[in-house]
């Protein structure tokens, strides 16, 4: 960082105005230094897999959807945690592991988590599959439940770990910016899928 | 063919991710728990990819637009009564916290009171009520002006049966014109709270109960019986607040043997006299009413039925000892009836101005 602080000095001098201190940028942005440092590592470890395919989605196979998925985890994890370290050091990391610790959760909050997503599938899928086409009954591969244990434990460590405390403080068009952020994360599921749902 | 990816795009990531955010964020904001956010995450990827069913691509836009939808719906009833309720709830009691207040602010007709406890104003009274003074408040004790009270506990929502249910609440009780607010909310089931209001202000008595504080499930108020047992429960609840008992902030004392008095006590039309028994330690131990009234039956018929509060677990509290957990009981024909019972969990004092040198 301290190279990066360097070099701001240098890309500012001879120039009027102040200096650039990307240490205090970030102090007063962090929501915007975390998803343009997450999207620009899962967006560009994604546009990286897709130039050896020359960006033809029809030619994925299984192990560049597999490196992309990776490239969606890294992004949000690997972002919450340089931006942690960096703007609060060791302390902050400890917070985080402490916080990872905490399981004194009430039941129900337990229960909704798990029992929601199931409720409401079966809620859609079984009349559609009873009343209009058995295709629709669900699929029921439980070895694919890993997929969901690793999303869910890399990519929060970002989203929620990092940057919905701070979203839910920020106000008025900010909030909406950063509301539209998020969607920025469907666009990397959707990159993952698009091999296996491709005709 | 493009068009249909961004449909599919748009359907399926767009719309359903966005609204499992927010349900992800309401989770969050409610537990403060990334474990939680990790499992909630985990569980939609997971149950996603277990449970998806081999379709068409066309119908895997029926059923992907149908679920976008149930989740949007989930959003709307989660807004709508877990957020819309307690805001619409909360501005209710604030309101009323406000008549409250304005109440003890304008006390007219009130005696003037004393800034602190004098000792002195003890002679003459009965013997178990001096001996209770002595014991829980030091001379030149501040006169308290209001006592906001945090308890929790459960309560039992059946007149008839056993209903026990959790409860949280805050009570906010002023002294100078006698009145207090509960303001409770009740686990009804899991996931269904109700918010509960009990209020004794400017002489009205007030029951009301909301479903997700939106849907009344009853609503009693005025004066008359309901005042009257409002300000009963006020008068009973003064150990809380117990220089409110003192004689100098109008409370009449009359012995009736060596461990009971009758204490009297007035607003506006309202007289009540309760029977305050005392223990060997000379704490207040229970007050009893002979009568007040209470809904009995599934007509929702009011009857006079004697009433009990008993109190326990003295602790001190700027400088007095109060008690630290209630019990209130109808006493019906065929038996002692408990249906509160609640533990004290924060207790702060204001005092008159003057109280404190």
């Amino acid at each position: 960082m301290r190279k990066l602080e360097s070099l701001a000095v240098t890309l500012n001098r001879g120039l009027p105005g102040r200096v650039v201190n990307p240490r205090s940028w970030l102090r007063r942005r962090p929501l915007l230094a975390f998803f343009g440092l997450a999207y620009g590592i899962s967006w560009g470890c994604i546009a990286l897999i897709l130039s050896a395919t020359g960006f033809d989605l029809s030619t994925l196979r299984p192990l560049d959807t597999g490196l992309i998925f990776v490239a969606m985890l890294l992004g949000p994890s690997a972002s919450g945690l340089i931006l942690t370290a960096h703007l609060e050091g060791r302390a902050g990391l400890r917070r985080l592991w402490l916080s990872l610790a905490r399981w004194q959760i009430e039941g129900r909050w337990v229960a909704l988590a798990l029992l929601l997503m199931p409720a409401l599938l079966l809620a859609v899928l079984l009349p559609l599959a009873v009343f209009y086409d058995p295709a629709f009954a669900p699929g029921f591969q439980w070895q694919l439940f890993a997929i969901g244990l690793a999303a869910g434990s890399f990519e929060e460590l970002g989203w929620t770990g990092f940057a919905t405390p701070p979203c839910c403080c920020v106000s008025g068009c900010s909030r909406l910016v950063y509301l539209l952020a998020w969607y920025g994360r469907s666009g990397m599921c959707w990159s993952t899928s698009v091999r296996t749902s491709a005709p | 063919m493009s068009w249909v990816w961004l449909l599919e795009f748009a359907v399926f990531y767009l719309a359903a991710l966005s609204a499992y955010r927010v349900l992800m964020t309401w989770v969050y904001s409610n537990t403060r728990s990334l474990p939680l956010a990790m499992l909630m995450h985990a569980s939609y990827t997971g149950w996603l990819v277990v449970m998806y069913p081999a379709t068409s691509f066309e119908q895997g836009l029926v059923w992907q637009t149908s679920f976008a939808a149930v989740l949007w719906i989930t959003v709307a009833l989660v807004i709508g009564l877990y957020v819309n309720g307690p805001a619409r709830w909360a501005k209710l009691i604030r309101a009323h916290l406000d008549e409250l207040n304005a109440g003890s602010v304008d006390a007219t007709g009130r005696q003037p009171s004393p800034a602190r406890f004098d000792a002195r104003e003890l002679e003459g009274l009965p013997a178990p009520v001096q001996r209770y003074f002595r014991t829980v408040l030091v001379d030149g004790q501040p006169i308290i002006a209001a006592a906001n009270i945090d308890m929790t506990g459960t309560i039992n929502m059946s007149t008839t049966g056993d209903q026990w249910k959790p409860f949280a609440s805050s009570q906010r009780a002023i002294t100078r014109k006698p009145g207090f607010l509960w303001n409770a909310k009740v686990g009804m089931f899991p996931g269904i709270p109700a918010q509960v209001e009990d209020s004794y202000i400017a002489g009205h008595g007030r029951l009301n109960a909301k479903l997700f504080g939106l849907f009344t499930v009853a609503d009693l108020h005025g004066l008359g019986e309901i005042a009257c047992g409002e300000f009963m429960r006020y008068f009973a609840e003064s150990p809380w607040y117990p220089t409110a008992l003192l004689p100098s902030q109008g409370v009449r004392w009359e012995a009736v043997d060596e461990t009971s008095a009758n204490a009297t006590i007035a607003d506006g039309p309202i007289t009540l006299t309760l029977l305050f028994r005392f223990n060997e330690a000379g704490f207040i131990a229970s007050v009893h009413a002979d009568a007040r009234g209470a809904n009995v039956g599934k007509d929702g018929v009011m009857v006079m039925l004697p009433w009990e509060c008993n109190l326990s677990g003295y602790s001190p509290h700027d400088g007095m000892l109060v008690p630290t957990r209630g019990e209130v009981a109808w006493m019906r024909p065929e038996g002692r009836k408990p249906y509160f019972v609640g533990n004290v969990k924060a207790l702060r004092y204001e005092f008159l101005p003057g109280g404190w040198t």
